[in-house]
C-alpha cells in the first residue's frame, strides 16, 4: 500500500532546518535493544563485521554504504549493532532513509529512536556539523531493489550529493560494503518502467516498483509490507577512509570522485562474494 | 575442465597495465585473491620464469607452480602449471581507442583426483574463481585509473 501522496509531500515540505530533530535519537533505547539485535544478527544472519578499526577514533564520518534485501535490509541492522557496540551508543550515528519509510506513523517514530533521519542533504549536514556520524545509501530505492543478476553491483543511481556533502563538511568518507543481503529473497526486477508508467516518482519519490519472490507472499509486488528474509550470511566490511576534500577538491571532480568510491565498493563486494560457495 | 573468460575496459595505456601485471610477486599486495606468490626460478618476468602461486578458494588455498609461457610486453602474458592444479591462464591487453585498453583474462583449470568429486569441486569453485577474476580486474581498473601513486609508494616500501 502506498503512503498517500499528500502525506509524503507534506512531510518533505515541512522538513526545515528547525524541524530536523537530532534529539529524537535515543541512546538509552538503542542500548536496551542491542541484545535482541545481537541475537538476530549473530544467530539468524551469522553476521560478520570487519574493518571497524579503520573508522577514525572520533569526529564526524560520512559512511557510504551499499544495501540489499529490498525493504527489509539486514545490512543496516548489522552495521548499527556493530557500530554501537564498538564505539558505544554515546557516539551518535544517524542513518538517512527514504521519506516513504520515515513517513509510516509507527515505523517512522521507532526508526527515529535508532537515529534515522529523512534523507535530505540539510539533515545530513546538520548531523555532521554537530559532530555525529552519518550513514547514507546513495543508491536508495534503485539499488536496494536491484534484480538478483545485479546482486554484486554497486549502483548509486547517478547520485553524487554525498561527494559534495563530504567535501563541504570536510569529513572523510568510509565505504561500508555489505554482502549477502540480496540472498534473503529473490528479486526478479526493480520495475523502473512500471514505476515511471505509474508516475510513482512524482507521487512518492519512488523510482522503482520491485517484483520479487519472497516469504510469506510468494510473488511479492512492491515489497511495501516487507517480507521474511531468508537466513543468509551477512558480511559487512569497512574500507579505508577517503579524504574527498583533499583528493577531489573541485566541484568538477565530483563525477570522478563518485566513480572512485563506487569502484572501491564494487571491488570489495565482488571480493567478499568470492568467499562464499553458496548464496546462503 | 573449467574455462572462464572475463574482460574489462580500463582508461589507461597498455604499457601501464602491463607494468601492473608483469610481476607476479606484486599480486598478493595488489589483489585480494592471491594469498601467496613466490619466485622459484632464477629468472623473473620472462618466458620460463617459475612462480608458486596460491589463490584462496573456499576454506583452503589452491594453485601450484606456474611457468610463464608467453611474455610479450605490453600486450600479453601467459602461464601454465607445472605442479598442483592443472591450469593455464593468459592476460591480453589491447588498445581500443582514446586512451582506453581492454584487459582480457582467460583461465582454464581442472581439479585432479577422483573424477566424480573433481566434477563437483569444479562446479562449486567455478563461480568463486570467476568472482576472484572479476574482483581482480576491478582492482586493476581502480589502481590504473586512480591509484598509481599508491602502487608506486608500495613499490618504494618493498624490502
Amino acid at each position: 500500500m502506498l503512503a498517500p501522496k499528500r502525506v509524503v509531500h507534506q512531510r518533505l515540505a515541512r522538513l526545515t532546518d528547525r524541524e530536523i530533530d537530532l534529539d529524537a535519537r535515543d541512546p538509552a533505547y538503542i542500548r536496551s535493544m542491542l541484545p535482541l539485535t545481537w541475537l538476530l544478527a549473530s544467530l539468524y544472519f551469522r553476521a560478520e563485521v570487519r574493518g571497524l578499526e579503520r573508522v577514525p577514533k572520533d569526529g564526524p564520518v560520512l559512511f557510504v554504504g551499499n544495501h540489499s534485501g529490498g525493504n527489509i535490509t539486514p545490512d543496516t541492522a548489522v552495521f548499527l549493532l556493530a557500530f554501537n557496540t564498538h564505539f558505544g551508543v554515546e557516539r551518535s550515528l544517524y542513518v538517512l532513509a527514504h521519506s516513504l519509510v520515515t513517513s509510516w506513523p509507527l515505523l517512522g517514530k521507532w526508526l527515529e529512536r535508532w537515529g534515522t533521519l529523512t534523507a535530505n542533504p540539510l539533515a545530513a549536514r546538520r548531523a555532521l556539523d554537530a559532530g555525529a556520524c552519518v550513514l547514507v545509501y546513495p543508491g536508495g530505492d534503485v539499488e536496494v531493489h536491484r534484480p538478483w543478476k545485479a546482486r554484486y553491483r554497486v549502483d548509486f543511481a547517478d547520485r553524487t550529493g554525498f561527494i559534495r556533502l563530504a567535501r563541504q563538511a570536510r569529513v572523510p568518507i568510509v565505504p561500508v560494503v555489505s554482502c549477502g543481503g540480496h540472498s534473503t529473497y529473490f528479486p526478479l526486477t526493480n520495475g523502473r518502467s512500471i514505476a515511471r508508467a505509474l508516475r510513482l516518482n512524482r507521487l512518492a519519490r519512488l523510482e522503482v516498483m520491485p517484483i520479487s519472490l519472497a516469504l510469506p507472499w510468494g510473488l511479492n509486488i512492491g515489497d511495501f509490507m516487507g517480507h521474511i528474509p531468508l537466513p543468509a550470511k551477512i558480511v559487512v566490511e569497512l574500507q579505508e577512509p577517503i579524504d574527498v576534500a583533499e583528493r577531489f577538491p573541485r566541484d568538477e571532480d565530483t563525477p570522478r570522485a563518485t566513480e572512485y568510491v563506487r569502484l572501491r565498493m564494487e571491488e570489495a563486494l565482488v571480493a567478499l562474494s568470492a568467499e562464499r560457495l553458496s548464496p546462503l | 575442465m573449467v574455462r572462464i573468460d572475463r574482460s574489462l575496459c580500463v582508461a589507461q595505456a597498455p604499457e601501464v597495465l602491463f607494468h601492473l601485471l608483469c610481476d607476479p610477486l606484486r599480486f598478493p599486495r595488489l589483489f585480494k585473491a592471491f594469498s601467496k606468490v613466490e619466485q622459484i626460478s632464477a629468472d623473473a618476468r620472462c618466458v620460463g620464469a617459475r612462480y608458486l602461486m596460491l589463490v584462496r578458494v573456499g576454506r583452503s588455498e589452491a594453485g601450484g607452480v606456474q611457468r610463464i609461457t608467453d611474455f610479450q610486453p605490453p600486450y600479453r602474458i601467459a602461464w601454465t602449471s607445472e605442479r598442483g592444479v592443472e591450469l593455464s591462464a593468459a592476460v591480453s591487453i589491447r588498445p581500443v581507442g582514446s586512451g582506453v585498453s581492454e584487459v582480457r583474462v582467460e583461465l582454464a583449470y581442472a581439479v585432479p583426483g577422483w573424477r566424480p568429486a573433481g566434477v563437483i569441486v569444479e562446479r562449486l569453485t567455478r563461480h568463486v574463481v570467476d568472482r576472484h577474476m572479476h574482483a581482480t580486474l576491478l582492482t586493476l581498473k581502480r589502481l590504473a585509473e586512480f591509484d598509481l601513486e599508491t602502487v608506486a609508494d608500495t613499490e618504494r616500501q618493498r624490502p
